[in-house]
C-alpha cells in the first residue's frame, strides 16, 4: 500500500461541530470515585492477606490495586475526550480514548432523559444527563454538566420533538 | 406553562416499605428455615424480646427510607412530557417525552385497590426499562391522569397511529392475542386471515440436511458414541459417568433438531387486518403475529451451501412494547427463495420491495463482489478483512440503507433511514493506525445491527454526514 492513511482526526471532528467539553470539575469527582474504589480495594486485599498471611493473596491483591489505581493515570485523558454538541437535529456525545465512539442520537427518537447526581457529584455542582432512545443496549450518557447544561440540554431534547418534521 | 410538582399519595412509602418488609421476613424465614431448631432455642434462651427488637428496628428502618423516598419523590405532568423525581442521596430525574408514549396503563394490584389507589405505568417502545412508573395515586388521579395523557397524545409524531380508536386498547389487544395465540397451539384459522404462503416440506428438509450444523451435531454425536463404547469396553462400569458427556451432545443435537426442524415444519403465513400470522411446527403448533408496520430492520442470510438452490433465511428486528426477547420470535422465513422473499417482505415492509430498494437487495444478495452502486472499504482494510473487505458495502436508496458483509455466509441488511434509532461511529486503535472505522445503526431491539465495519474515514464520514439527517426524520406512516 502506497497511500498513507488519512488523518482520523476529521472523523471525531465533523466541520462545523462545536464541542462542548466537561466541566473541569468532572476530573476532580472522577478522581475521586477511582481514588475511593482503589482505597477500598487496597483495604480489602490488606484485610485479605492478613487473614490468609500466604504470598500468592498478596499478589492478587496489589495486582487488583494496581488496576484500581491506574484507573487514576488514565481519567484525565478520558476526561478530556469526553464532548457533547448541540446541532439543529441531533445531538453528538463521543467518549474513549483507546477505543473511540461518537454517538449520534436524532432529537425526534428521544422517549425520556434521565438526569442523575452523584453524592460526589452535588459536592462539585455536577450533573449527569442520560438519552433513552429505543435503540439495543444502555442509554447514551453525557456526563459533567453544570445543573443549568444539564437543564438546557433536557429542554431541547425533549421539546425539539414538537419542530415541524418537514425540512 | 407547566404544571406544579406533586407528591405520590401519601400512603405510597406504607404499601411499598410494607412490600419490603414482607421480602425481607420471607428472605429471613428462608434463611432460619434449615435451622429451625437453633432458632427456637436462641428465642428460649435469649427470650423473645430482643428478636422483638430487631424485627421493629427493622421495620422503623425500612418505614424510615419509605418515608424518606416518598417526601423527595415528586411528579408532574406537563404539556408534552411526564417528569419524576426520586432519591435523596442519588438523584435522578426522568423526562418522559410524551410523543413517544407507546401505551398508559392503569394497574391496580390487590392490596391496593382495597385502599383505593392504582399504579400508573407510561410505556415507550424498545427496551426493558423503557418506561415511567407512578406508584401509588389515587384510582381516580390515575384514571385521569391517563385519559388527559391519551388527550394530549392526539397527534403522533413519532409512531404511527394505530389503526382505529383508543391507542391503548389496540396496542393491549395485539399483544394480549399475540400472547394468547403462543400459549395456545389450537388456535385457529380467524375469520380475517388470509392465507399468502406455505413453505414446501421438501425445502425445510433440504434446507436443514444442506446446513452445517446438524452434521456436525451428528459426527459430534457418533464420536461421542464411540468413544462411550471405547470406554465401557476399557473401563468397564467405571466408565458410566463418561454418559453425562453424550447425554448433553445428545441434548444438544435434539435441540437445534426441534428448533431447526420440527419447529419450522409447515410454516404457513397469512395475511391479517393486524399484520402477518406466522403458523409452524410439527410437534407443537407455534402461532405468532407480526404487528404491521412495527418492523425496523430486516437481515437475510444465505449459508455457503444454500447458494446453489438460492435460498435465505429472514430475521426482523420487531418493536415489541413490553414483550421480552424470549417471548419474540424473530424468523420472518426460515426459508425462501428470493421471490418468496419479496412476498414476506411485501406483506411486513411494502416499502423495501419497491423498485430501487428491491434493486440493490437484489445486487446484494447475488454479486460476488461489490456491487457497482455500493461503497464500502478501501483496500487498506484487507489487513483486517482479507476474505471480506472487496465484498463488503453499502448503499442507500431513498428509502433505506443496504448493508452487505461477510463472504461465505452472505449477510444482507435493510434498515429503513427512518427507523435508525442512533448512529454509531467506533474506532480502536489499530483501526486508528491504519484510518478505518466502524458505523453502526443502531434500531430497536432485536438480531440485527446493520453496521459496515472497517471503513476508511473519510468514508465513515460521508456516511454519517448523509445519514444523520436522514435518521432525523419521524417514522413515515404507511
Amino acid at each position: 500500500m502506497s497511500d498513507s492513511p488519512p488523518a482520523t482526526a476529521g472523523l471525531f471532528e465533523p466541520p462545523g461541530v462545536v464541542w462542548q467539553p466537561a466541566q473541569p470539575a468532572l476530573l476532580t469527582v472522577r478522581l475521586i470515585g477511582a481514588g475511593i474504589t482503589a482505597g477500598i480495594v487496597l483495604l480489602v486485599g490488606v484485610a485479605a492477606w492478613l487473614f490468609w498471611t500466604e504470598i500468592w493473596v498478596a499478589i492478587i491483591a496489589f495486582a487488583a490495586f494496581a488496576i484500581a489505581a491506574s484507573q487514576l493515570v488514565l481519567i484525565p485523558r478520558r476526561v478530556r475526550a469526553l464532548g457533547w454538541a448541540i446541532r439543529d437535529r441531533d445531538l453528538f456525545v463521543k467518549h474513549g480514548v483507546l477505543n473511540r465512539t461518537l454517538s449520534v442520537v436524532p432529537y425526534t427518537r428521544v422517549q425520556y432523559v434521565d438526569i442523575t447526581v452523584g453524592p460526589i457529584e452535588r459536592a462539585f455542582g455536577l450533573t449527569t444527563l442520560q438519552v433513552n432512545t429505543a435503540a439495543v443496549g444502555t442509554a447514551t450518557a453525557v456526563p459533567g454538566l453544570s445543573p443549568e447544561q444539564a437543564a438546557g440540554l433536557r429542554e431541547i431534547l425533549t421539546d425539539k420533538s414538537r419542530l415541524d418534521p418537514q425540512p | 406553562m407547566t404544571e406544579q410538582w406533586r407528591h405520590l399519595h401519601p400512603l405510597t412509602p406504607w404499601f411499598r416499605g410494607g412490600v419490603t418488609l414482607v421480602v425481607l421476613v420471607g428472605a429471613l424465614l428462608n434463611l432460619v428455615r434449615d435451622h429451625i431448631f437453633e432458632a427456637i432455642t436462641f428465642i428460649q434462651t435469649q427470650g423473645a424480646l430482643w428478636l422483638l427488637l430487631g424485627v421493629l428496628a427493622i421495620a422503623m428502618a425500612v418505614t424510615g427510607y419509605s418515608l424518606l423516598w416518598w417526601h423527595f419523590a415528586r411528579f408532574r405532568v406537563g404539556v408534552d412530557k411526564v417528569e419524576l423525581k426520586t432519591g435523596f442521596i442519588f438523584r435522578q430525574r426522568r423526562s418522559f417525552r410524551l410523543d413517544q408514549l407507546e401505551a398508559v396503563d392503569v394497574v391496580h394490584p390487590l392490596v391496593a385497590r382495597l385502599f383505593g389507589l392504582a399504579k400508573l405505568t407510561l410505556e415507550s417502545a424498545g427496551g426493558a426499562d423503557s418506561q415511567l412508573l407512578l406508584a401509588y395515586l389515587r384510582k381516580s388521579d390515575a384514571e385521569s391522569i391517563r385519559a388527559e395523557l391519551l388527550g394530549r397524545r392526539a397527534t403522533p409524531l413519532g409512531q404511527p397511529p394505530a389503526p382505529s380508536g383508543d391507542l391503548v386498547s389496540v396496542a393491549t389487544q395485539t399483544v394480549t392475542a399475540a400472547a394468547a395465540d403462543m400459549f395456545s397451539p389450537a388456535a385457529t384459522a380467524s375469520a380475517e386471515e388470509r392465507p399468502l404462503f406455505q413453505i414446501p416440506i421438501r425445502w425445510t428438509v433440504r434446507s436443514f440436511l444442506r446446513s452445517p450444523t446438524p452434521w456436525g451435531l451428528a459426527a459430534a454425536t457418533v464420536a461421542m458414541v464411540g468413544v462411550f463404547i471405547g470406554l465401557l469396553f476399557w473401563m468397564g462400569p467405571a466408565s458410566l459417568p463418561s454418559l453425562v458427556g453424550l447425554l448433553s451432545v445428545v441434548a444438544l443435537a435434539y435441540r437445534h433438531f426441534k428448533n431447526r426442524l420440527l419447529d419450522e415444519a409447515w410454516f404457513t403465513a397469512f395475511t391479517h387486518p393486524d399484520g402477518l400470522r406466522l403458523r409452524h411446527g410439527l410437534t407443537t403448533t407455534i402461532n405468532q403475529t407480526i404487528p404491521a408496520r412495527r418492523i425496523q430492520a430486516i437481515r437475510l442470510t444465505q449459508s455457503f451451501w444454500w447458494r446453489k438452490p438460492d435460498w435465505w433465511r429472514i430475521e426482523i428486528n420487531v418493536a415489541g412494547y413490553g414483550l421480552s426477547s424470549k417471548e419474540v420470535r424473530t424468523v420472518l422465513v426460515p426459508v425462501a427463495d428470493p421471490t418468496l422473499a419479496a412476498v414476506a417482505i411485501q406483506a411486513v415492509m411494502p416499502e423495501a420491495v419497491a423498485p430501487h430498494t428491491w434493486a440493490l437487495l437484489d445486487q446484494a444478495m447475488h454479486y460476488d463482489l461489490r456491487p457497482a452502486g455500493f461503497a464500502g472499504p478501501s483496500k487498506r482494510a484487507g489487513m483486517l478483512d482479507p476474505w471480506t473487505w472487496c465484498r463488503n458495502g453499502y448503499a442507500a436508496s431513498p428509502f433505506a440503507l443496504v448493508f452487505r458483509t461477510h463472504r461465505f455466509r452472505r449477510t444482507v441488511d435493510l434498515v429503513p433511514h427512518d427507523r435508525i434509532q442512533q448512529l454509531h461511529v467506533t474506532q480502536g486503535p489499530l483501526e486508528r493506525r491504519l484510518g478505518l472505522a466502524n458505523v453502526l445503526t443502531l434500531s430497536m431491539p432485536g438480531p440485527i445491527i446493520p453496521t459496515m465495519n472497517h471503513l476508511d474515514v473519510a468514508e465513515a464520514a460521508r456516511l454519517l454526514a448523509e445519514e444523520a439527517p436522514k435518521a432525523w426524520f419521524p417514522q413515515r406512516v404507511a
